[in-house]
């Protein structure tokens, strides 16, 4: 990799902090400081995750500038009780990240979010989750939030005090900050009210499995000065993903929209420029069919039809699936199927026969839909757009936005490239989890990655059996969440892997039964990363419902159970044999005594051999007579 | 066909127990899997010797060995077993089975059934009779008549012990044969006939002996016969209940029984046979309906499968009795015959067959 200075390092990385939208938007949706007891957890997780980031973005500049990602990384979580009759505590969380340069400060706390316009998996996606602490903080208590940092070539940290009353944010102090403070990071503050003795066996659980899923940190968690440290046991580091331009199919108005504003501040270029550069998969070849594309939407939408209805109801009609390959049953069956538009129905049939019917109209090209919909011949309605159109120009009408974000989403486009993902490596996972939970057998599982709606996802299981692990866990605790190298504490219940998991049959691996999770002693963590992963709420507690994301998820746990019941049946076997040894070495007893008498021998010189050969024969794994199995 | 051997003293019995303690000890210390070859004493393993007209066991193996759960119980009980006989027999004692099982009956699963098969399983294993494992039978047989035998230090007549008779001894072959001055035996199924026979003198007045095993005979009572039919030449002749049961207990003297196959050779008397009650006699001797008994259901089928045995199907007289039986449904105890005045078998029956050699 070609060095660069730290500096230039640096800006690179933060040149895509800007700003975003209204702080007033977190007052309305559940951020996850709903309960006392919940909020001083949602305010860890939030700090917690920015300083992870923060950390892995430091290791990036050491890469980028040193060839080398190592160095002494520590979080530090600092809870102290400000006022116990009121509940007000005081929570802070120091990195020695990349921190924040000073003038980039005003910009972050902003409720807009950090949004970086990078397109890559990690932990604090949109960015609003501090702020959304902060807010309840301001609430709460109505103080200032504070943040100190400094980055590797400042010379000295600052502390900024912001405000978040009065519906926005005001600042209120910027000074040179003269305290201790490591080399480079960020240490954020608040004063909130919580029930932190409520919240505290969450937040020790989630500081146990952050510290797991990366040993090449430091956690410590101070609380009224009693620490408890989670030492760096590695220096390979989680493989920093690299940034991919968002892809076409993953766009929506809001984030098309920003990235047209963004561009336009800086320059306003063609929109075949624009595409171009801004997502990943789109050549000359594909703008030229995005334009035509285009004019076929704008016909749909002046005839008033859905073609993307139309499509899915064919492809998902259960009669069209009985009639099977018939096509000339099934075109004369469109005929009732589909009314309101006149559509090429032995075409239709011929497209549902070879699978190209689905439930958008992604699948087809130009050509195919032209031809299913008869639009060869008509007047098509006049371009409002080509790909000369510059980015200003397009800016400035909604309806332009509209159908370039319509079309981007309509068409086909090859699978995103997939070093965005941020996939924990295998020996942390599995060394991380297993010094907690010492089972006496786990499993890995990796899936490939693979691309939903344009954003790719893949998952990783871990699956731990037996050992310390008891049959009797809380469900909570037999499935282990996490979403781009964060632990899920919270909303169990609805979260996609929970309710995937829910969804196998775990009698046919011999750990349970189907209609709920594992009754074996037997806990799996699951790893979902991608970028820009949809989550059920702005807390970030739980992963939202996808079909590609869930059949992974299920493939992942079954082939993990796959490989454990092999490990349940063997110990089966064990158990059993180590009561054969039982029945067998009393068997061995009176035989070698009868021998005795007869032959006149020792009794020793027949029972030594004969033991030693049972036992070669029933061989027991020593973790199972560990346990009592 | 394995050979039995018929006679073993103590002294062989020890060396024998000795010999094979001392292949299974080299096989545990060689790391193998000790085990011993049970001929199978079972329903299906048993050979019919058509021309001698004798059941002998069969080819059909069962290996006992010590590492397989499902039989290490009785590979062990095997050599628990051996090694109490291996004691007994270096005394020169005998023991009996109820001696054994009371050893440890924990091993025998509380079931002196169990012990008493191991016992036969040892015997056919090594290939010897049971009385040369020097293991005896609580006999129950009896023998009247004029039969003179001299047992240890004692000699005496069978007719001179009163009318209970000689009870049969256990350590039947080590019983002498002195003198005999019956021509022939007649075994009667049960106590009750050989009582009215006794009290009716038959054995004086017809110069025979009586022998009963009482039931299914023990191993001593059916050696006292064979050698009695060997050694003095005495026909035997089988006077039984008309019944599937009395005719398969005949067979057992005849032929030998499935379970104790592995003997018949040294046991059986394939000369000996049924005289009656035979189905046919029924008619023949106008048996009254109301002594007749209707056969049940397990007596059908009883009936129905020894139909199937080698010895019946092939042997015309004894299918044709049975085949009677199956047809009339009807059985008849021995005492039916009673109807006709108290001493009709004694005076009329008996000797009526014997003349007419109304036998089967």
């Amino acid at each position: 990799m070609k060095k660069i200075s730290r500096k230039k390092a640096e800006e690179q990385i933060h040149n895509h902090i800007r700003l975003q939208s209204a702080e007033e938007l977190l007052k309305r949706v559940d951020t996850g400081f709903g309960q006392k007891a919940r909020a001083p957890f949602q305010t860890v997780v939030e700090g917690v995750q920015n300083a992870a980031d923060a950390i892995d973005k430091a290791r990036e500049v050491l890469l980028r500038s040193t060839g080398n990602d190592d160095y002494n990384a520590e979080i530090m979580v600092s809870v102290s009780v400000v006022d116990k009759s009121r509940g007000e505590l005081q929570i802070s969380i120091q990195d020695n990240g990349i921190g924040i340069p000073k003038n980039k400060v005003q910009i972050i706390v902003r409720a807009g979010g950090t949004g970086t316009i990078e397109y890559k998996a990690s932990r604090s996606q949109q960015g609003i989750g501090w702020k959304a602490a902060a807010i309840y903080a301001s609430q709460s208590t109505g103080k200032p939030m504070e943040i100190i940092s400094k980055t590797f070539t400042e010379k000295i940290a600052h502390r900024h005090v912001y405000d978040y009353g009065k519906g926005k944010v005001t600042k209120v102090v910027e000074e040179p900050y003269e305290g201790e403070f490591p080399e480079h990071g960020t240490r954020v503050s608040l004063t909130l009210l919580g029930d932190y003795s409520r919240a505290r066996g969450n937040i020790i659980e989630f500081i146990r499995r952050m510290a797991a899923i990366h040993p090449y940190i430091t956690f410590i968690l101070k609380e009224n000065g009693n620490i408890t440290k989670y030492e760096k046991r590695t220096s390979e580091g989680i493989p920093i993903p690299a940034p991919v331009p968002p892809h076409p199919n993953s766009v929506d108005i809001g984030q098309l929209k920003d990235l047209l504003a963004y561009q336009s501040r800086i320059r306003s270029i063609s929109l075949a420029g624009f595409l171009k550069k801004n997502f990943c998969r789109i050549g000359d070849k594909k703008i030229k069919e995005l334009i035509e594309r285009a004019t076929i939407l704008q016909y749909f939408d002046q005839q008033n039809f859905f073609a993307g209805d139309i499509v899915k109801r064919i492809a998902q009609s259960e009669k069209v699936k009985e009639l099977k390959k018939s096509p000339e049953k099934i075109s004369a069956y469109l005929k009732t199927l589909v009314r309101d538009v006149d559509i090429d129905r032995d075409y239709a049939a011929k497209l549902y026969i070879s699978g190209k019917l689905s439930n958008n109209i992604r699948s087809l090209d130009n050509n195919e839909l032209k031809k299913l919909f008869k639009l060869d011949g008509q007047p098509l309605p006049k371009q409002i757009f080509t790909e000369k159109t510059t980015v200003n120009m397009i800016l400035n009408d909604e309806k332009k936005v509209r159908l370039v974000a319509e079309t981007l989403r309509s068409m086909s486009f090859p699978s995103p490239p997939m070093d965005s993902l941020m996939p924990i490596p295998k020996k942390t996972l599995i060394r991380g989890f297993v010094s907690i939970y010492n089972p006496e057998k786990h499993v890995y599982v990796e899936r490939k990655p693979t691309s939903t709606s344009g954003r790719p996802v893949q998952v990783q299981v871990l699956g731990m059996y037996g050992g310390e692990i008891s049959p009797d866990l809380r469900d909570q605790d037999k499935l282990i969440r996490i979403a781009n190298c964060t632990p899920l504490i919270y909303e169990f219940g609805s979260d996609i892997i929970t309710q995937t998991a829910r969804e196998i049959d775990w009698s046919l691996y011999k750990l349970g039964k189907k209609g709920s999770l594992p009754s074996a002693p037997v806990i799996f963590v699951v790893h979902v990363t991608s970028p820009q992963l949809k989550y059920l709420g702005v807390a970030k507690q739980a992963i939202g419902a996808d079909d590609v994301i869930a059949e992974e998820i299920k493939r992942a746990l079954q082939a993990a159970s796959r490989k454990l019941r092999k490990h349940v049946s063997m110990m089966e076997k064990h158990r059993l044999s180590g009561k054969a040894r039982e029945f067998l070495e009393k068997h061995a007893e009176i035989v070698s005594e009868s021998i005795s008498k007869m032959t006149g021998e020792k009794k020793e010189r027949i029972y030594k051999p004969l033991v030693q050969e049972i036992r070669r024969r029933r061989p027991i794994a020593v973790q199972a007579t560990l346990t009592g199995g | 066909m394995k050979k039995i051997k018929e006679k073993m003293d103590a002294r062989e019995l020890v060396r024998e127990l000795k010999r094979v303690a001392k292949g299974i000890a080299r096989d545990i210390r060689s790391r193998k899997n000790p085990a011993f070859n049970v001929p199978t004493r079972g329903a299906d393993n048993f050979i019919y010797d058509e021309k001698k007209d004798l059941i002998y066991i069969g080819e059909s193996m069962s290996q006992r060995s010590f590492h397989n759960t499902g039989t290490v119980t009785a590979f062990t009980q095997m050599l628990y077993v051996m090694s109490i006989l291996y004691e007994s027999a270096e005394r020169e004692k005998h023991l009996t089975k109820r001696e054994i099982y009371y050893q440890d009956p924990e091993l025998f699963n509380k079931d002196q059934k169990t012990s008493d098969n191991i016992i036969e399983d040892i015997a056919v294993t090594l290939g010897v009779t049971r009385p040369c494992l020097r293991v005896v039978a609580s006999a129950k047989g009896v023998c009247i008549g004029d039969l003179t035998l001299r047992e240890g230090n004692d000699t005496f007549n069978c007719n001179s012990l009163g009318r209970g008779g000689w009870s049969i001894s256990p350590f039947i072959d080590e019983v002498e044969i002195i003198d005999c001055g019956a021509d022939y035996i007649l075994v009667v199924e049960k106590d009750a006939a050989l009582i009215r026979l006794i009290e009716e003198d038959f054995h004086k007045k017809n110069k025979c002996l009586l022998i009963t095993g009482k039931g299914q005979p023990d191993i001593a009572t059916r050696r006292l016969i064979r050698r009695l039919n060997k050694e003095e030449k005495l026909p035997v002749y089988v006077l039984t209940d008309s019944d599937s049961y009395g005719m398969q207990i005949c067979s057992s003297y005849k032929r030998g029984s499935i379970s104790l196959s592995f003997e018949s050779a040294y046991l059986a008397v394939p000369s000996a046979k049924l005289l009656g009650l035979l189905p046919s006699d029924l008619d023949k001797f106008n048996v009254p309906k109301a002594a007749r008994l209707k056969m049940t259901e397990w007596d059908l089928k009883k009936a129905q499968k020894m139909l199937e045995y080698p010895w019946i199907k092939n042997n015309k007289k004894w299918r044709k009795e049975l085949q009677l039986m199956i047809s009339r449904g009807e059985k008849a105890e021995l005492q039916a015959l009673a109807k006709h005045g108290i001493t009709f078998m004694t005076d009329v029956y008996l000797p009526q067959k014997l003349e007419s050699k109304d036998w089967i």
